[in-house]
């Protein structure tokens, strides 16, 4: 099991906890550990993908930001856009939905994650923890479809900052 | 707040047609993130009938396919858009 899944199988039996009445911190650490399953799932593939050197590739992972990664995700997705921003020459011509929901999925996990470690004042109920954790698990299954493609790889560099700004 | 969402982007992002089989309501406003950046904060309501008692990548494909779909009605605007779920009549 990778880093990854275990962080994913964490955030369920952490919003499985305490089934009549969930503790708030149960539910925001869920949260946040299936946002990270999501994370490193993609930096640690990133990693690979920019050097094969094993011993480097922990390295290389921490060189991935939130906001980068966040940025990058938002330029796939407006991909759709009748004018597609920087990097639209350098993916495939079609962006496949795996990879647009992968994306989706990342951005809006980030910002649930942000309330979830942050804003006591919002409350959290278990569907919507669940709904959260579903969701990831999605995203590993359509990442492993996809992540040998060109716009993946195109992603994970734009992802690290390794693609010039034009 | 700079950006201001118009009446006609509001509601066509918040149109329940073909998602009616598991969505009771869609709430979009602008809000900054925690990043300070403005976004589009679209929160999907799902149906009580809709089961998501424990996660499963199942039910993951629906709900990424829902907001794939709800979020692609906001690709034009200037703002990028973040969607969260919930589930009416949730008492946990």
């Amino acid at each position: 099991m990778s880093f990854a899944s275990d962080l994913l199988d964490q955030a369920s039996t952490l919003a499985g906890l305490d089934p009549m009445k969930p503790k708030q911190a149960s539910l925001r650490r869920a949260i946040s550990a299936a946002y990270y399953s999501v994370f490193h799932l993609l930096i640690d593939d990133g990693a690979r993908r920019i050097t094969a050197n094993t011993m480097l590739q922990p390295y290389v992972a921490r060189s991935f930001q939130h906001t980068s990664v966040k940025d990058a995700a938002n330029k796939v997705v407006e991909q759709s856009k009748s004018t597609p921003p920087w990097p639209a020459p350098l993916f495939t011509a079609t962006i496949e939905p795996e990879l647009i929901r992968v994306c989706t999925t990342f951005v809006d996990l980030q910002s649930l994650r942000h309330s979830a470690d942050y804003n006591t004042a919002v409350l959290f109920k278990r569907a919507q923890v669940v709904a959260a954790i579903s969701r990831a698990q999605a995203a590993h299954q359509d990442w492993a479809l996809l992540r040998s493609s060109n716009n993946a790889t195109v992603f994970l560099l734009h992802s690290a900052k390794l693609l010039p700004a034009r | 707040m700079i950006y201001k969402l118009d009446e006609e982007s509001k509601r066509m992002i918040e149109d329940l047609a073909d998602l009616q089989e598991h969505v009771s309501a869609i709430h979009a406003s602008v809000q900054a993130g925690e990043d300070g950046q403005e976004e589009i904060q679209i929160s999907i309501s799902l149906l009580p009938s809709f089961s998501i008692s424990a996660p499963s990548a199942e039910t993951g494909q629906i709900l990424n396919n829902i907001a794939s779909a709800v979020r692609n009605r906001a690709t034009e605007l200037p703002v990028s858009a973040v969607i969260s779920f919930s589930k009416e009549g949730d008492d946990e």
